[in-house]
């Protein structure tokens, strides 16, 4: 019972520490009461999709990149896709596999540093990564080994590894040759094979236990698994194409955030997206050496536990490796960079998986090509709103604890969805207040 | 602007890599090593990388690590501070980064690793947070000859 005689105290996580970009957390309890939970985003707007406007559709691409320094693809691939769908641009086969191989890449450099590097030192009680390489330097070494092979893709096919140029709409602005891709083929066989060990590693680790009621949201595609296109898929049964994603996802805005939470609509709920959310949707769709050790390590579907995110991710790098070798040998190399497409008004929408999740843009452009309007709803926005619900959840359990435990446990399961408040706007602080 | 001015596809024993983003001032350490391109030696092999942990991609086979990196403003814009590693400086100057591991964990990652090159060190430049950098002002340029003089030419090649 809420009683203003007996005093609340705030506890505070002032810096999250290994996230990116810039966040604070604070829990106000009273006794055993928890009175607020909040994920303060304090990072400044952004306001790309303002400043899309008025621009030529073919500056959105690497505009949009500099969203985040993390996965500049999702944001590109995304951009181009939409404004794809507004011109009735559809690419070919071989196109659309090296953008699946692309995201592979980011896919693979960003899990193998969460993995290793994020996450993994949580579940030994280890202060960093630089304690954990000093524990498991064979181990550690193996992700940051994954890690630049999934950059050295990106590099070859995004031209560079910062804010990659190469996405075009209709295709590439330059296609890489057969030898570019041959000769990182080998890279993928070992990182393969070290994927697959990592994931045998990553299961021998004790993971706390909690069950919580998660709606998982991701895309789903009838012929591969749901990456750069597909139907919006929940766990309670929504199926939607992604033109109606703005009818069962809406953003509000909250007091203590510059970053707009998405809910569902009309519900006002919280959703979770991300590879936990992905891999409970769509397992079956997995390549088979990610199926095979997912099964081998007996990882439970659906699984409601959100530190297994980190088993989650550690299979999907099995998968990139896997999918991505496909692309790799398949690759024939030809002539034409691009599609032809003719500009006309008009609007356009698409979705894609991030790394972090399930990212939306929709542009609406006039005859010339001029962005009229962007809409952009990254990830992190989206779990935003379930990170602070699963807080709630958690708290009851930790309410024993000092209070500087209770900000590293919170802080330490912020890191389940490795979130990136750079992308939302957008580190994080705790704090707690006990009245 | 590209980022790997002579990637080659091999190892680089001498690498200098510019750290940066695109958030205001603190694109100064891409823009720095672009105006080092000029005047590189062929030995030196210059790289932007968007966050530290790219370092750790490009430690094979290297010798002679160079990070030129924004910090803040404490006394002159432009102000150029050479550190080597392990300077004190750089241990302490641990800061809350959009980046995941900061310049000081990388490099200390590194060297529990034991992959640190034997010769480590942080060109640290004094900017303020919202510095014009475009056009590029003379204090930029005078950083770009002091780490010219210092290293490309005291240490011929």
């Amino acid at each position: 019972m809420n009683s203003p005689d007996v005093p609340s105290r705030a506890i505070r996580v002032p810096i999250l520490t290994r996230v990116e970009g810039e966040g604070s957390l604070l829990v106000k309890l009273r006794e055993r009461e928890i009175l607020d939970v909040q994920l303060a985003i304090f990072e400044p707007p952004r306001l790309f999709e303002s400043l899309l406007r008025g621009r030529p559709f073919s500056d959105v691409a690497d505009i949009t990149a500099r969203i985040c320094g993390i996965c500049p693809i999702a944001y590109q691939m995304t951009a181009v896709q939409a404004l794809e769908a507004v011109f009735a641009v559809s690419v070919d086969p071989e196109i659309r596999s090296l953008r699946r191989l692309m995201y592979c890449g980011e896919w693979i450099e960003s899990h193998a540093l969460h993995v290793h590097l994020l996450q993994a030192p949580d579940f030994f009680d280890l202060d960093s990564g630089i304690e954990l390489a000093e524990r498991f330097p064979d181990e550690v070494k193996r992700g940051l080994r994954l890690k630049k092979i999934g950059n050295k893709l990106l590099e070859t096919l995004g031209g560079r590894a910062i804010h990659p140029v190469n996405l075009a709409v209709g295709g590439f602005y330059r296609l890489p040759k057969v030898a570019e891709l041959q000769t990182l083929i080998s890279d993928f066989e070992w990182g393969l094979a070290a994927a697959i060990d990592t994931v045998r590693w990553i299961a021998t680790i004790p993971l706390p236990s909690i069950q919580l009621p998660y709606d998982y949201v991701a895309i789903q595609h009838p012929d591969e698994y749901g990456i750069i296109e597909g139907e919006v898929v929940c766990s309670d049964g929504l199926r939607i194409s992604h033109h109606d994603y703005e009818q069962h996802f809406g953003e509000i805005q909250v007091p203590h955030s510059t970053a707009l939470q998405s809910r569902r609509v009309p519900t006002g709920s919280s959703y979770f997206v991300g590879p936990l959310a992905r891999v409970n949707l769509n397992r079956e769709q997995l390549a088979e050496p990610a199926r095979r050790i997912a099964d081998e390590i007996q990882f439970p579907t659906p699984c409601h536990n959100a530190y297994y995110g980190i088993l989650a991710r550690s299979i999907e790098v099995v998968h990139a490796f896997a999918e991505g070798l496909g692309h790799l040998r398949s690759y024939q190399g030809r002539a034409d960079a691009r599609v032809p497409f003719s500009v006309k008004n008009g609007a356009g929408c698409a979705v894609t998986e991030a790394p972090r999740g399930l990212i939306y843009h929709r542009y609406e452009v006039d005859a010339q090509g001029r962005i009229e309007l962007a809409k952009i709803v990254p990830p992190t926005s989206q779990n935003q709103a379930q990170i602070e619900g699963d807080l709630r959840a958690l708290l009851p359990s930790l309410l024993d604890q000092p209070d500087a435990q209770i900000a590293l446990n919170c802080e330490r399961f912020v890191r389940n969805y490795d979130p990136c408040i750079s992308c939302s706007t957008h580190f994080l602080n705790l704090r707690i207040e006990r009245e | 602007m590209s980022d790997q001015t002579n990637p080659g596809a091999g190892l680089h024993p001498w690498l200098m890599v510019g750290l940066g983003s695109p958030h205001g001032s603190d694109r100064l350490g891409w823009d720095l090593v672009q105006l080092l391109q000029e005047t590189r030696p062929e030995a030196w092999t210059i790289r932007m990388a968007r966050v530290p942990t790219d370092v750790l991609d490009w430690l094979e086979g290297c010798q002679r690590l160079h990070l030129v990196d924004a910090c803040p403003m404490v006394g002159q814009l432009g102000r150029v501070h050479r550190l080597l590693w392990p300077d004190a400086q750089i241990l302490q100057s641990r800061t809350t980064t959009s980046h995941d591991y900061d310049v000081p964990q990388v490099l200390q990652l590194a060297q529990s690793l034991a992959q640190l090159p034997p010769e480590v060190v942080v060109w640290a430049i004094e900017v303020e947070a919202n510095t014009r950098l475009d056009p590029t002002p003379d204090w930029m340029l005078a950083a770009a000859r002091m780490i010219t003089s210092t290293e490309f030419c005291d240490k011929a090649v």
